[in-house]
């Protein structure tokens, strides 16, 4: 009968138990993934921060994380992107407006947007890694006090997995930011760049002193990167990356998600790297 | 003329960490030259009678099949060089490489270089060590892609 | 809740089936320890007749052996494969049920229905520092387990000082007992000098001490006092095993790339055994049920295990996909990473692990082999906090 001190008693609430969301729009991004907008039925706003993630409820099948990748324009719904692998993403990316599903979170972090007010952002997204980003870009570009840059460099497998083409489009026309993509392998007609996502970083001009990074797809092409960015003279405490494990709970009970000592699901998804770089590359951790 | 050249190749990313007395040993063997868009720099099989650098613009090296036709394998922009056939016998250039874009280069005529490196070794070890760290970053960079890391493989 | 006076009474069994009886009485469910299938188990108990009286166990690295002893002992024993996380944290919980309506809305409502109070008797030293340890995981951080704050709140915890150690104990090593420290109602120690065992009981908690008051008892003398006291240095006299916990968890963040890892993984079977018995354990997965209509639905949780190849699955495959790299996590994560994560060590020195491991890996014997090795090729120790 004498629980410790450490025993408090709040608890927010949609932690554990998933609310009811419904979907006011989903669409096709690419052959093999949707964008889904879904908002609470309870007509409540949600909030999130620009890299936290979603654990996403599908009834009688499961539920996995997946990123908020965007606020729908009116605010009242997040937008979340999910690629086809699984059983729940497959169920998820056969919704259609007007379907209900369940929602716990939004868990974890998020990208220190704060951290590149007033120095230059680089952005390296590979693949399905522009999704988790893509809040804290559009989070940049629209504070117009911000001092520097937003340099966005994005990898893709083809010219037609390239993510969010509408998005990076308009930036590069508007100028807000400077865009470069590249793919794996070309397609007939690209007339892009044909490259790892880090050949697209050599020549690019940004104060790398100063600058922030954030860094968002596969572990070896993070690694990569990251390599690239701390020989341009990118402190590595300057340098985020967004980790993925098995993120069950999202709470950090469950035990699965950790690295070391971390929990992918509460201490990140987002971490800079000085703090994670002797657990990136131990095998099996 | 030929000084203007010098501060061109001295400018050159791939000549930066060069000794000034170095970079203008090779002038006489360089030349610019530039390529409109679709015009090929080179093609595969041919004697690779120069070396590259871009000041401006995009290529792409390329190998062709004959049921899916040009396949793009690579990229390279400005500041970037092309490739290191020139170098390596026997000499022959085992992809195209055509200009996406108005491309704007310095070539240095291959015998030549040779020629200079030869006569100067340290010269060749400087030069050897830089087209060795650009090869080193292209493979890593291919094998990575090998990898098809952003493809969708369910298991 | 009021602080009771240490003073200390002295019991019987009798006593103690009065204290089971009112306990009872007041809608406790009193589970305690019995003897089932070979072995000392925690099951629900109606009276001292369903203590192990006379019974010890005989422990070994995995070994495990129940034998008489000659004196009437209800807690003449060490600790067995269950411990009391399979009430506060039950190896299987409804987290949420779900029921779609025919236009597809959906209600989604929490968990489980209602939360029995127990009263667990016989809880030892080592124990209650593992109860105290999983109040840190389920209780102590930003997120809480509220059923697991449920079922802690409302249990009353009627403690054993150790009078029985095994070989595989450790509780010495990790600061756990044998002595109970703290977080108890009623502290136990049990006296054998004489034909009948006698009990010297002290409250820690004002209703703890309510409950004492009502079974009448006296006093304890000063020689019982004493002899209670000397129960406990007797125990801890009589442990053998030790793990060296200085600087264990920089050892242990420097021993990632050890060939020890590769040598206990020639011998372990992955097969779960040891976090399951581990009564700081704390892995969970979950599972989806529906009904064949697809209309109504539940979320479980189960126990689940760093052990089994699942545990780290992410699009494209398995993250700890050898038992090296499996055991790297449990054992790393039980005696180092847990203190990053919680301030505190995951391991309690109960040696559970030890006796129940089908192949007799000892936990101690691997951090002592990797402490040597570490010590013996010095390697630069980053601490990745």
């Amino acid at each position: 009968m004498n629980p410790t001190e450490a025993i408090a008693t709040t608890e927010a609430s949609g932690d554990t138990v998933p609310s009811p969301w419904v979907v006011r729009a989903a669409w096709r991004e690419l052959s093999d993934t949707t964008s889904l907008e879904i908002a609470p039925a309870d007509g409540s706003t949600p909030r999130f921060q620009p890299g936290q993630f979603s654990m996403l409820y599908m009834p009688g099948i499961g539920d996995i994380p997946v990123s908020v990748s965007a606020y729908s324009d009116d605010g009242k719904a997040l937008v979340h992107t999910v690629r086809e692998v699984g059983a729940v993403s497959a169920a998820l990316c056969a919704m259609k407006a007007g379907d209900w599903l369940g929602v716990r979170g939004p868990f974890g972090n998020g990208w220190p947007v704060d951290a590149a007010a007033d120095r230059d952002l680089i952005v390296i997204a590979g693949g399905l890694g522009l999704a988790p980003v893509r809040p804290a870009i559009q989070q940049a570009i629209d504070d117009s006090g911000r001092g520097g840059k937003t340099v966005v460099f994005y990898g893709s497998r083809s010219p037609s997995a390239l993510l969010f083409r509408d998005d990076l489009l308009q930036w590069a026309v508007s100028g807000v930011a400077e865009v470069r993509t590249t793919v794996d392998r070309a397609e007939p007609g690209w007339r892009g760049n044909v490259g790892l996502v880090t050949s697209i970083l050599d020549r690019a001009a940004f104060d790398a002193e100063s600058a922030v990074a954030f860094v968002c797809g596969p572990e070896v092409m993070m690694r990569f990167a990251v390599f690239d960015l701390l020989s341009r003279g990118l402190s590595a405490d300057r340098i985020f990356l967004s980790l993925e494990r098995n993120m069950h709970c999202g709470i950090g009970l469950c035990g699965h998600c950790q690295l070391g000592p971390k929990f992918i699901c509460t201490d990140g998804p987002v971490f800079p790297y000085s703090e994670i770089s002797d657990l990136l590359t131990v095998r099996g951790l | 003329m030929l000084r203007d050249l010098g501060a061109t190749l001295a400018s050159h990313p791939f000549f930066e960490q060069f000794e000034p007395q170095h970079v203008d040993f090779l002038v006489s063997c360089s030349a610019n030259r530039v390529f409109q868009t679709d015009e090929f720099l080179f093609r595969e099989g041919a004697t690779a009678d120069a070396f590259y650098l871009v000041r401006e613009g995009k290529v792409a090296i390329e190998t062709v099949s004959p049921s899916a036709g040009p396949l793009t394998l690579a990229t390279v922009g400005r500041g970037d060089v092309l490739g290191w056939s020139w170098i390596v016998p026997p000499f022959v250039h085992r992809s195209d490489c055509r200009a996406l874009e108005r491309t704007r280069t310095v070539a240095i005529d291959a015998a030549c270089l040779r020629d200079k490196l030869e006569s100067d070794h340290e010269l060749g070890y400087r030069v050897l060590t830089k087209v060795v760290e650009i090869m080193a970053r292209r493979i890593s960079s291919a094998r990575i892609q090998l990898l098809d890391l952003y493809g969708n493989e369910p298991d | 809740m009021q602080e009771a006076t240490a003073s200390q009474v002295s019991l019987t069994a009798r006593h103690i089936d009065g204290l089971i009886e009112a306990l009872r009485e007041d809608g406790y469910t009193v589970v305690g320890p019995t003897v089932a299938d070979s072995a000392i188990v925690y099951d629900e108990i109606a009276s001292t007749a369903d203590l192990p009286e006379g019974w010890t166990d005989m422990q070994q690295p995995g070994k495990y052996r129940l034998s008489r002893r000659d004196d009437r002992a209800l807690f003449g024993y060490a600790v067995g494969p269950h411990s009391w996380k399979k009430y506060l944290f039950p190896s299987s919980l409804k987290l949420w049920s779900t029921e779609r309506a025919e236009d597809g809305a959906l209600k989604i409502e929490a968990g489980p229905e209602e939360v029995p109070k127990y009263a667990f008797i016989g809880v030892r030293g080592c124990e209650m520092a593992a109860i105290r340890v999983q109040d840190r995981v389920f209780a102590g951080g930003r997120h809480h387990d509220s059923d697991y704050m449920t079922r802690r709140e409302s249990a009353f915890i009627v403690a054993v000082n150790c009078g029985q150690a095994a070989e595989t104990c450790f509780c010495t090593s990790m600061g756990t007992g044998p002595a109970v420290e703290s977080g108890y109602d009623i502290a136990l120690t049990e006296l054998l000098d004489e034909a009948e065992p006698r009990y010297v009981a002290e409250a820690e908690t004002s209703i703890g001490a309510a409950y004492l008051q009502r079974l009448g008892a006296a006093d304890a003398t000063a020689q019982d006092a004493e002899a209670a006291q000397q129960v406990v240095e007797k125990t801890v006299a009589s442990i053998t095993k030790e793990l060296d916990t200085d600087g264990i968890k920089e050892m242990l963040y420097g021993s990632r790339e050890d060939n020890r890892w590769d040598d206990v993984a020639s011998r372990c079977l992955s097969c779960t055994n040891c976090t399951m018995v581990c009564p700081t354990c704390f892995c969970h997965s979950v599972t989806e049920t529906s009904d064949l209509q697809m209309s109504s639905f539940e979320h479980t949780r189960q126990w689940d295990s760093c052990f089994s190849m699942e545990f780290t699955y992410v699009a494209g495959g398995v993250v700890r996909d050898t038992t090296r790299s499996r055991y790297r996590q449990w054992l790393t994560h039980k005696l180092g990473s847990w203190i990053d994560q919680f301030g505190t060590s995951g391991c309690v020195g109960c040696g559970r692990c030890i006796a129940w491991c089908p192949v007799g890996i000892d936990i101690t014997e691997e951090a002592a082999a990797l402490r040597k090795s570490h010590e013996s090729s010095p390697k630069e120790v980053e601490d990745a906090t």
